[in-house]
């Protein structure tokens, strides 16, 4: 079997070492020299293994690369420092053997660039370490917030609803007493009946903050949800609360994936906002289409209301933005950022097309399924 | 719901094997790096005398990984804890604790507990504390070339096994060890790794040393450089019913490279 040469050895590109069992080095190639900033092996002869490499090189050898030849006889891709005479430290990639005798067989690599890639490599690791520590403190907050806020709504609720109930009662009661003692005071009569309708707007607001605070809060996405009993359901809270009956007209909608209490309150506050815009003869026409892949769904309301301009379109979704006194349409000013709101949460989109004076038309996009990214943490 | 160690519990979570004859009990400790198949040079010469007690810390070997906790051992009492709890469910008494580097320190942190059975203590090549105290004490290294052991490590656990899991299961979470050790002779889990090489290199047992009382044998590399002679001869002058012995070799792990002086000098020792 042909062997190297000495000067072959000289000649290869990467390096050489032979150390006793003592750990002594005991000769070695050029690559070797070169690296260690020798000019002849005579410098380094006789030195321990250990006089050639970093203190932290010298802990991990004797940790772990001095164990694993004892105990396997081979350490193979091993990341070492090793010390030049003048104390420059060279990272050097190893792979190493020991023969019967003990004495180890060293092969080994400069790996300047990959060091700095691993350093690269570390830095990165320690810096989403940090991050991922970071987001799972801010996750905490957030829970912690959406508990208070769980809390701040139920208060919102009973709270000041109540309250508000109260007042309303307490004002037809006195009007009641005065009318009957035949009292006349057509002005204060007037007043008071004022007052009634400030409170009534005043329960709206509170249902709204309620509603676009409840927004927030997660929840399941995962009931199914059939679309045209959402519209029936819907069209019927609004006869309810004593909105005009409009005039229909609808396809059949598809079953969709999503929180049900959210998509009842999404379509109801659609709705009610399709007919809050037409005093005379309310006429909402309802229809979808599905995308290409079939992932999605889009419903299209339209309505025959007053419309609006452009310049409007895009503020219709912020919160309390009305483009018209409350005493023309009543409202809590929060219906369609509720809306959005929901519709974000379904990972779905919402846009509204709109002509002065014949009416707009909202675009809802929602998925047919469940995705993972639409489940949210309880 | 508080669930009831048991005995198969610890047994299992150390990898706690027996084997030899005889009365009296050895209990072999690995030192940081490794696991107890690192005893099997000394082995074969002391089973034929004594009844050895080997296990693996929990991380390393084949120890049950799902026990691991950052927390728990970030020090060396998490470790020592671990031996009383495997020398109570084995009923041990008067055993001798022969541990290897840091199990030296951790022998000794379970011998100094009241209701611990160890009666005899065989350090080898240990060091209280391997960090440079100036001018008292030469520990062998400053902070910084212990900083870059840890990068060292995580450089070689880049090509082992586990070395994103902490990152895609959360840093530190007890998911990110819920995972199953490489088997290798060598600790390949750099959340486990690096949190021992904490625990071992970044601390300072050199106050306990005077509190030891039980009897015991120092072995000191002629050559070592974690370990140096001076840091024996320190161990020797604190801890009062000690002997110490230095044994001409070269490294840190004698038990691996010169097992038989090794193995004749624990058995001169116990008599």
């Amino acid at each position: 079997m042909m062997s190297f040469t000495e000067s072959e050895t000289d000649q290869l590109a990467c390096g050489i070492l032979k150390i006793d069992k003592n750990r002594i080095l005991l000769s070695g190639n050029r690559y070797a020299l070169d690296l260690l900033l020798c000019e002849t092996m005579d410098e380094i002869t006789g030195l321990n293994i250990e006089e050639v490499v970093s203190l932290a090189t010298r802990i991990f050898l004797n940790s772990y690369t001095f164990p694993m030849l004892v105990n396997e006889g081979k350490a193979e891709e091993v990341q070492l420092s090793f010390k030049s005479k003048t104390g420059e430290i060279v990272p050097v990639v190893a792979n190493i053997q020991m023969n019967s005798d003990k004495t180890t067989d060293w092969t080994f690599m400069s790996c300047v660039n990959r060091n700095q890639l691993y350093n690269e490599l570390l830095t990165a690791r320690n810096t989403l370490q940090a991050q991922a520590q970071n987001l799972s403190q801010l996750n905490n907050q957030i829970h912690e917030r959406q508990s208070d806020l769980q809390t701040f709504c139920h208060s919102l609720s009973h709270d000041f609803t109540g309250p508000l109930r109260r007042i309303n009662q307490q004002i037809e009661c006195a009007v009641e007493d005065l009318k009957e003692n035949g009292v006349e005071a057509i002005d204060e009569f007037n007043l008071l009946e004022m007052a009634k309708n400030n409170t009534h707007t005043l329960m709206e607001i509170t249902n709204g903050l309620v509603e676009y605070l409840v927004a927030d809060v997660p929840t399941q996405l995962t009931d199914l949800v059939d679309l045209e009993e959402i519209v029936s359901t819907a069209l019927e809270m609004l006869e309810q609360q004593g909105s005009m009956k409009p005039e229909v007209h609808r396809t059949s909608l598809p079953t969709i994936v999503g929180s049900r209490s959210q998509i009842q309150v999404l379509f109801k506050n659609l709705m009610e906002n399709a007919i809050k815009y037409n005093k005379n003869y309310p006429v909402i026409t309802i229809s979808h289409t599905e995308n290409v892949d079939n992932s999605e769904v889009i419903i299209a309301i339209k309505d025959n209301g007053i419309g609006m301009s452009n310049d409007y379109i895009d503020t219709v979704f912020t919160p309390f933005t009305r483009l018209h006194t409350i005493d023309q349409y009543a409202g809590s000013g929060l219906g369609l950022s509720i809306v959005k709101k929901m519709v974000m949460n379904h990972n779905g989109n919402i846009r509204v097309e709109s002509t002065p004076g014949s009416g707009s038309t909202f675009f809802v996009s929602l998925p047919l399924r469940a995705s993972s990214s639409m489940e949210k943490p309880k | 719901m508080i669930r009831h160690v048991t005995k198969e519990d610890i047994l299992t979570r150390n990898n706690v094997t027996i084997n030899g004859t005889g009365e009296k009990v050895l209990m072999l400790a690995h030192g940081f790096g490794c696991d107890q198949r690192m005893w099997r040079f000394v082995s074969s010469k002391l089973s034929k005398r004594y009844t050895l007690v080997m296990f693996d810390y929990v991380g390393s070997g084949n120890s049950d990984l799902s026990s691991f906790s950052v927390e728990k051992y970030s020090n060396l009492t998490g470790y020592a804890q671990d031996v009383l709890d495997i020398i109570n469910v084995l009923s041990l008494k008067n055993i001798t604790f022969v541990g290897h580097s840091v199990s030296s320190m951790i022998g000794l942190i379970a011998s100094m507990d009241t209701s611990s059975a160890i009666a005899e203590l065989v350090m080898v090549c240990p060091s209280p504390c391997f960090l440079n105290d100036l001018p008292e004490y030469e520990g062998g290294f400053e902070r910084s070339d212990l900083e870059e052991l840890l990068q060292l490590m995580d450089k070689n656990y880049i090509g082992w096994a586990n070395y994103l899991a902490p990152l895609v299961m959360g840093a530190n979470s007890a998911e990110a060890l819920v995972g199953e050790l490489s088997g290798s002779f060598c600790s390949t889990d750099p959340v486990v790794a690096k949190t021992f090489a904490r625990a071992t290199f970044f601390s300072d047992y050199r106050s306990l040393l005077p509190q030891c009382t039980a009897r015991t044998l120092i072995l000191q590399s002629a050559s070592d450089s974690l370990a140096s002679v001076k840091i024996g001869g320190y161990i020797h002058k604190h801890v009062a019913n000690s002997e110490l012995e230095i044994i001409q070799a070269e490294g840190h792990c004698l038990h691996m490279t010169d097992p038989d002086v090794t193995a004749d000098s624990i058995v001169k020792f116990i008599g």
